[in-house]
């Protein structure tokens, strides 16, 4: 499971220019507000065309100007976990995990498509919420079913903005380490976009830090600690 | 615990920061508002009730008015949703344009728009010599009774669409198309959804204002007993023989209005509760396995 992203996009008045690979492992995606964290992720899932450049997943070739292949959001199997979750109010949290799963046009389908998302649920031991709406969870639990529902599609890599944001101080540690502990499970490439090196710590992650659409340092946090290239890194591990 | 400093009930200080004489001023004006209405609701008796609904203009005059302005609203609805879409979320100029225009019959005159129509339909109007070689004559017809409903109430439908759809959050949309929606599958199942209280609002104000048009339609449709005369023309006609009448016909067109608010205000909590069962037929099902 390997993917990589050299792309070049202009959204509003950023420019990205980026070259970023990466495996099994977590990627942790750091940098100032409006360095393009968010507009990257944005770009691998499909919503910001870029200019140029290839994104692959899975040896799945998902963009390339040079190919003119431009694979549409809903065909990239891409899990993108937006800040704040971006559970669908107007659905419960099951049918929310039952989105992304082909229509039931049939009684017995509609029933195995149910049954699948519930047992997507029950892995991240949130079958219990299953008929709550997303206005009745916690942080941690609207947190467990957006990876509930990015997961049920398998898809080939996990975009997660900020997960660990939206939490208090208080409840933000056990849902970390749940977290970390999912994401090495669940065996699906990741890119998380953080502000907490606590969370590069816990997530065992490697390090990209970027800066008004470049990248500027990668390595793992003591390589950062060692030699961080900008005093936003030097805080960001200090 | 210090007396002085406790509130003497929950209610916070900031309701009436004008004093009595915020407070008189704006009790004169519920006075104002709930006057008429309770004056209309005293003046009829059972027999006005029985004389008004037996009027030769009564049945002919309610259906006109129902018919057109539920299809009014139906082509509104039509139009205006994929409209107020665009509007909402393009940033170019041209949708500002587009909206600035849109918004223009709330402002303008009804009896101002129904000229406007005539002079765009009308025999020597903008497009009238080319509809009457294709052999139509809109004006005085119930389509033009339609017409000039569409025009006053469709703007209230898209400005409150608009609104509505602005508040879905950008990334909802992006999670569903990750999670295989098509871009109108991810519309008719998110964006449609989450904004439907918006554009219930909406499509009520729209409905309440095209049942109670007046000046566009009796200018531009005329007030023809039957043909083109909706209730609030009938009311004018009724007003010249016999008050009564046209009492019970303002009743009728009240308390339709009234219906119409009440279940705009029970709306909130009509949602909460088919949510609520929604989640219990969920839950039903899960208890089936």
């Amino acid at each position: 499971m390997s993917w990589r992203a050299r792309v070049r996009a202009r959204v509003g008045d950023l420019t990205i220019d980026v070259d970023l690979s990466g495996g099994l492992a977590p990627l942790a995606l750091i940098g100032a507000n409006g360095s393009g964290k968010t507009t990257l992720l944005r770009v691998i899932a499909g919503a910001h065309a870029p200019l140029a450049g290839e994104i692959a997943v899975g040896g799945t070739i998902l963009y390339s100007d040079e190919q003119a292949i431009d694979c549409p959001s809903e065909a990239r199997r891409v899990g993108y976990v937006p800040q704040g979750y971006g559970l669908f109010p107007h659905l419960s949290v099951l049918d929310n995990v039952a989105f992304g799963l082909p229509a039931g046009f049939t009684r017995v389908s509609r029933a195995a498509r149910r049954e699948r998302a519930r047992a997507m649920l029950d892995g991240l031991e949130c079958a219990h919420l299953a008929n709550r709406r997303p206005d009745r969870l916690s942080g941690g639990e609207r947190q467990r079913v957006a990876l509930a529902r990015a997961l049920v599609i398998e898809p080939g890599i996990l975009l997660l903005d900020e997960p660990l944001a939206a939490l208090d101080a208080a409840g933000r540690r056990s849902v970390r380490d749940f977290l970390a502990t999912r994401l090495r499970a669940a065996r699906v490439p990741s890119l998380v976009v953080t502000h907490d090196v606590r969370d590069v710590v816990a997530l065992e992650a490697e390090v990209c830090v970027l800066d008004h659409g470049r990248i500027v340092q990668r390595g793992d946090v003591s390589a950062l600690r060692a030699a961080p290239a900008s005093a936003f890194v030097e805080e960001f591990v200090g | 615990m210090n007396r002085a400093c406790s509130s003497p009930s929950g209610a916070h200080r900031l309701a009436t920061p004008l004093g009595p004489v915020g407070f008189g001023l704006g009790a004169i004006l519920v006075v104002v508002l709930a006057l008429p209405l309770g004056a209309l609701l005293l003046s009829a008796s059972v027999d006005d009730l029985k004389a008004g609904a037996s009027s030769p203009l009564f049945a002919p005059a309610l259906w006109l008015s129902l018919r057109t302005s539920a299809l009014s609203l139906v082509l509104t609805v039509l139009g205006g949703t994929p409209l107020a879409w665009w509007l909402a979320t393009s940033t170019s100029r041209t949708a500002r344009g587009v909206e600035l225009v849109v918004d223009l019959p709330i402002v303008i005159p009804p009896a101002v728009i129904g000229v406007a129509l005539l002079q765009t339909f009308g025999r020597r109007g903008l497009l009238g010599p080319a509809l009457g070689g294709v052999g139509v004559s809109l004006p005085f017809t119930e389509g033009a009774v339609l017409l000039a409903q569409i025009v006053v109430s469709a703007p209230f439908f898209v400005q409150a669409a608009a609104n509505a759809f602005r508040k879905v959050e950008i990334d909802l949309m992006i999670v569903a198309r990750t999670l295989g929606a098509s871009p109108g599958a991810a519309f008719f199942r998110v964006a449609v959804p989450v904004a439907l209280p918006g554009l219930v609002v909406g499509a009520s104000l729209a409905w309440a204002r095209a049942l109670g048009e007046f000046g566009a339609t009796l200018l531009f449709a005329g007030n023809m007993p039957g043909r083109t005369q909706t209730m609030p023309l009938a009311i004018v006609t009724a007003l010249e023989s016999d008050v009564r009448v046209a009492v019970v016909f303002s009743l009728v067109l009240a308390a339709l209005g009234g219906v119409l608010l009440l279940g705009l205000r029970l709306l909130p909590a009509a949602w909460a509760a088919f949510g609520g069962a929604r989640a219990a037929r969920d839950a039903g099902a899960g208890g089936l396995r």
